[in-house]
C-alpha cells in the first residue's frame, strides 16, 4: 500500500518537474520570437529623387492699355506643373500708363495724376498644355517645346482703384536646357473702367517674353 | 570655404540606381507622351535617376544616355533590395490622408466680384482650421475680408466630398475714388458655409462653396451677405 502511494506521489512530481521544464522551453522559445520575427519587416522606401515641379522666372514685354498706349511692362511669374498636360501660374506685373490721344491733343488737365498711372496687377490662371513637340535649330538642335491655352482671374490696380480682371490667352515653351525655358506669352486682360466719362469693359493686349528656372 | 564645402557634398551625391525589370523600358527625348522614343533600356540595365518632371523621370544609362522615361514603367524597376522603386505624388491615398491645402476661388460676394486665396490645416481628416484672405471688387466700392474658419468635411474618404464651415473675420469696405472721397469702414462679420470638395487628379482638387455673413454693423439691422465661389486648391 505504502509502496503504491509513493510510486503515485514519484510520478506526480516527475510529471510536475517535466512540465515546467516544458514550460521553461516554450518560455524560452517565445522569448526568442519577439527578439528575432522569422517574417522580415518590410522597408518601403521612396525614390530619393529630385522633383522639378516649379518653375519661377522673370518677364518683360509690351502692354496695351487701352486709351493709354502701349507701354513696357515687367513682371515675375511662378508655374506648378500638377501633371504634363495641366498647370497652375501666378503673375504680378508693373506698367506705367501713358497718356491718351485726348490729353495730348487738347492739351488740358490730365486724366491721370502720378501714381494714378502706375499699372499694377496680379493673376492666378490654369494652362493646358495642347501641342507639346519638338523645335529644331540647324540639323543638331532639338528644344522641347510646347504650346498652351490659359486662362485666369485677378485684380489690376489702375488709375487709382482696383478692378477685378479675367485674363486668357496662348503662349509657347521652348525648354532650352534641363534648367531653363523660354516662355513667350500673349494675353488678354479685361476690366471694367470709368476713367474716360462711362464704365466699359476695357481690352489690355500684352505680350512678353520669360525665362524661367525650373527648380 | 563652405560653398566649396557644400558643393562637393553636392557633388559626392550619389544618385539611386534602378534595375529594369519590364522586359525593356522606352526612353523618350523629353518629359511628355508626344515626345519621340529614341532608345530603349533591356531587363536588367541599370538605370541612374537624375531629375522627376510630372509623371515623367529623367534617367541616365551606364553608357552615358539620358532620357526620360514614363512614371508607370519606372514604377515596375527594381531597388537594390529588390522591391519595386517607390514614388512621391499626388494620389487618391494621398488626397485622403492629407493634411495641407492652399487654393484659390473666385465668385460673388452680395453682387461684387471675389478672389480669394487659403490655406488650411486638417487637424483629423474630418476638422480642419483655414485662414482665407478675400478681395472684393465692386461696382462702387472695394474691399477685403480676413477670416479664419473651422469646417467639418463628411465622407472625406470619397473623391467627393461635402464639408460644412464656421467662421469669424473682418470686413473692410473701401469707397471708389472715382465717386466721393470716404474712409474706409470695418465691420466684424461671423460666417456660416457649406460646399463640396472633388479630388481631380496628382494634387489637385476642385472646391466650390456657399457662405453667408452675417456683418455687425453699428446701424440697428445687421447686414446678411450671400457669396459663392468656385476654385481649385493643391493639397500635401
Amino acid at each position: 500500500m505504502e509502496t503504491r502511494l509513493l510510486g503515485i506521489l514519484l510520478v506526480l512530481t516527475g510529471l510536475l518537474a517535466g512540465s515546467a521544464t516544458a514550460w521553461g522551453q516554450s518560455a524560452g522559445r517565445a522569448a526568442d520570437q519577439v527578439i528575432d520575427p522569422s517574417v522580415e519587416r518590410r522597408q518601403i522606401r521612396r525614390a530619393d529623387i529630385d522633383s522639378e515641379n516649379f518653375e519661377i522666372g522673370p518677364y518683360v514685354g509690351m502692354l496695351s492699355i487701352e486709351d493709354f498706349g502701349v507701354n513696357t511692362v515687367v513682371g515675375l511669374k511662378a508655374i506648378f506643373h500638377v501633371t504634363e498636360d495641366i498647370f497652375t501660374e501666378a503673375n504680378i506685373g508693373f506698367s506705367r500708363a501713358g497718356n491718351t490721344s485726348y490729353e495730348r491733343l487738347s492739351g488740358s488737365a490730365p486724366l491721370l495724376n502720378g501714381s494714378d498711372r502706375d499699372y499694377r496687377y496680379w493673376n492666378i490662371n490654369l494652362g493646358l498644355n495642347v501641342l507639346p513637340g519638338e523645335a529644331f535649330l540647324g540639323s543638331n538642335k532639338a528644344f522641347n517645346s510646347s504650346f498652351y491655352l490659359i486662362g485666369g482671374l485677378g485684380t489690376t490696380e489702375f488709375a487709382g482703384d482696383k478692378h477685378f480682371t479675367v485674363n486668357g490667352g496662348f503662349g509657347y515653351q521652348l525648354i532650352m536646357t534641363d534648367s531653363f525655358a523660354l516662355r513667350i506669352d500673349v494675353r488678354d486682360h479685361l476690366f471694367e473702367l470709368d476713367v474716360l466719362g462711362s464704365k466699359e469693359v476695357t481690352n489690355n493686349f500684352e505680350g512678353t517674353v520669360a525665362v524661367t528656372w525650373f527648380f | 570655404m563652405l560653398f566649396v564645402a557644400s558643393f562637393s557634398a553636392h557633388a559626392g551625391k550619389q544618385n539611386q540606381q534602378v534595375k529594369v525589370a519590364d522586359p525593356y523600358v522606352d526612353m523618350r527625348t523629353g518629359p511628355g507622351r508626344g515626345y519621340p522614343i529614341f532608345h530603349i533600356a533591356r531587363r536588367g540595365a541599370e538605370l541612374e535617376l537624375l531629375s522627376r518632371r510630372t509623371d515623367w523621370v529623367q534617367v541616365r544609362l551606364v553608357d552615358g544616355k539620358e532620357g526620360w522615361v514614363d512614371l508607370q514603367q519606372m514604377r515596375r524597376t527594381l531597388q537594390d533590395d529588390g522591391s519595386n522603386t517607390k514614388f512621391n505624388d499626388g494620389s487618391m491615398a494621398d488626397y485622403v490622408d492629407h493634411r495641407w491645402e492652399v487654393g484659390v476661388m473666385g465668385g460673388d460676394f452680395g453682387g461684387a466680384n471675389v478672389l480669394t486665396g487659403y490655406g488650411s490645416f486638417a487637424f483629423t481628416p474630418n476638422i480642419a482650421v483655414e485662414l482665407a484672405l478675400s478681395q472684393l471688387l465692386g461696382n462702387v466700392s472695394n474691399g477685403h475680408i480676413i477670416a479664419v474658419n473651422l469646417s467639418h468635411t463628411f465622407f472625406s474618404r470619397s473623391r467627393i466630398s461635402p464639408f460644412i464651415s464656421l467662421g469669424v473675420g473682418e470686413l473692410v469696405v473701401k469707397p471708389q475714388t472715382s465717386l466721393v472721397q470716404a474712409d474706409n469702414r470695418r465691420y466684424d462679420t461671423a460666417i456660416a458655409g457649406l460646399g463640396v470638395k472633388a479630388y481631380l487628379t496628382r494634387r489637385l482638387m476642385f472646391r466650390a462653396e456657399y457662405k453667408d455673413y452675417f456683418v455687425f454693423t453699428d446701424r440697428d439691422e445687421n447686414e446678411d451677405v450671400r457669396e459663392w465661389k468656385l476654385g481649385f486648391s493643391v493639397f500635401y
